[in-house]
């Protein structure tokens, strides 16, 4: 059964978008991310036009973090305060991104920018990660006893001026890091199409030392806010958020969480970063690989 | 009353010049682009009138146009190991979508430049009639390629069919990635290598639950 994408401007299968949207959605489900980082590639190798990609997808990661957030707003695990200083400099961010992607859909190096986005943030973060959970499965085996981080160790970053008190998350900490982070979230995520979970959580708790109790449902708040911004920034700047195709994802993605959530149970945490960075790595492989072999047709078109 | 008999004589005249006609519509005056569109199957059909019968038969050439756009071509070259593209030539009211329909092949039908005058080439929307300068023709050709590999440009020289000598009708298909706007019929009756009759039809291709907002288009396509 065939859906018209009336931005996208084409016919596509509903049962194929709906089970990528799924596929992603029990991915996430299993490792606990947004799935954007994922998606946006996916839609753009199958023949979605990359600019309606990333902005369809950044209306998806909005449904897709929207229930995750709630469930921790109850549960006492969102630190609003801190959020709220995210979500301002991320939202300065994100009008920057979308500028910066309007600007290079018209000269033509949209692709080419988002490739190469892709490649250098998913390759460093999934070699750090396979590194980290090769490391702590290796030293497992050992038998070697590992000695917990510990989240009141300070380091250069809780020197700086501005300092402000954020109660929930038992940090008195500068505003300057904060700020910096969700500035380059923000504007990393509306380029990309990604709500950048994978780069705010580890930001969190290793910059700042976030306890873990807060960290992902803060992470969660400030996604949804952010991203609910850029899908409105992306409609009306590039007017590519294609409401077909977010909804088609949406409807598989929610489902596949479900399932998702509930295999990832039977894992061990070390195992699920390990293969989470292996399939990171994949994709910056792929969009590597994209880069540098020849491609089938020298020439492309652009309409206007 | 006076100046209709006035005329009159003219009128006769123009009658006998012109001897032929062509009554020509299209299955669809317009067609909704709704969550299931799949493309449309239009078919065009005409009568020719007049003077019909005679030595030689009649030949039909239809093309089909939709909206224009400004398309640009780009190039991709290796910088640094990684391929980008690098030079880019636009091209202004380029049809979206281009289909040349005809009884015959058409070299039978009229010569080159004739075919070029009537825009029955798909060079003709591209290149200015004086050749235009290199980089136009070469980036016109490989826009010409592209657009033929997405389905949006193409010749099919056997597609009108006489079903008496006078009476045609021809199918189209509009594939699903066709651009939304007015698609334009321009139908030329062909004897003996002149355009004897020609006629102009309409169809639009409009987006369901569109207002102007909805018809903005985003900035980039491919």
């Amino acid at each position: 059964m065939n859906i018209y994408l009336p931005i996208a401007e084409l016919s596509a299968n509903i049962f194929f978008l709906a089970g990528m949207g799924g596929a992603v959605g029990f991915l996430s489900g299993l490792f606990g991310v947004g799935g954007g980082f994922l998606l946006t590639p996916l839609l753009i190798f199958s023949g979605v036009p990359t600019s309606v990609a990333v902005a369809s997808v950044t209306g998806q990661v909005v449904a897709a973090s929207t229930s995750g957030a709630l469930t921790h707003y109850r549960r006492g695990g969102v630190d609003l305060h801190l959020a709220a200083y995210l979500v301002a400099t991320s939202i300065v961010g994100a009008m920057i991104g979308v500028a910066v992607f309007g600007h290079l859909s018209q000269t033509g190096q949209l692709d080419l920018f988002i490739a190469l986005g892709f490649l250098v943030l998913l390759g460093s973060v999934g070699t750090l990660m396979l590194t980290e959970s090769v490391r702590s499965l290796l030293k497992q085996h050992q038998g070697v006893i590992l000695r917990k981080r510990q989240t009141s160790q300070h380091n250069w970053i809780h020197g700086l001026p501005w300092r402000v008190r954020f109660r929930k998350s038992r940090l008195y900490i500068s505003v300057i890091p904060v700020l910096v982070i969700g500035l380059f979230i923000g504007f990393v995520g509306a380029l990309l199409g990604i709500g950048g979970g994978f780069i705010m959580v580890p930001a969190l708790v290793y910059l700042l030392r976030v306890p873990g109790s807060v960290v992902i449902g803060t992470s969660l708040a400030q996604v949804v806010a952010m991203m609910g911004v850029t899908t409105i920034l992306h409609a009306v700047q590039s007017q590519s958020v294609d409401i077909m195709l977010a909804l088609s994802l949406m409807v598989g993605g929610t489902i596949g969480a479900q399932f998702g959530a509930s295999a990832g149970q039977r894992l061990r945490g070390e195992q699920l970063r390990g293969l989470l960075a292996l399939l990171i790595l994949a994709v910056a492989i792929r969009f590597g690989v994209s880069l540098v072999i020849p491609p089938a047709s020298l020439f492309s078109l652009t309409w206007s | 009353m006076k100046s209709f008999l006035a005329l009159l004589p003219f009128l006769m005249l123009a009658t006998t010049v012109r001897a032929e006609q062509v009554v020509a519509a299209i299955s669809h005056p317009s067609v909704e682009i709704s969550s299931s569109f799949e493309g449309e199957t239009l078919t065009l059909f005409g009568n020719i009138e007049g003077r019909v019968g005679g030595p030689s038969p009649y030949e039909v050439a239809v093309v089909v146009t939709g909206p224009l756009e400004t398309v640009t071509v780009w190039e991709k070259a290796r910088f640094f190991g990684i391929w980008s593209n690098t030079e880019a030539f636009s091209f202004s009211s380029v049809p979206s979508f281009l289909q040349i329909l005809s009884s015959r092949p058409l070299e039978q039908i009229a010569a080159q430049d004739r075919l070029l005058e009537l825009y029955l080439r798909p060079e003709a929307y591209l290149v200015p009639a004086d050749g235009g300068t290199k980089a136009a023709r070469r980036y016109g050709g490989e826009l010409i390629r592209l657009m033929r590999e997405e389905g949006r440009y193409g010749l099919r020289e056997n597609a009108v069919l006489f079903l008496s000598d006078s009476l045609y009708k021809a199918r189209l298909d509009i594939p699903s990635h066709a651009s939304p706007g007015p698609y334009v019929a321009q139908t030329y009756i062909f004897r003996d290598g002149e355009v004897v009759a020609r006629k102009t039809d309409e169809c639009l291709f409009a987006k369901w639950g569109s207002s102007d907002s909805w018809h903005r288009r985003r900035p980039d396509r491919h």
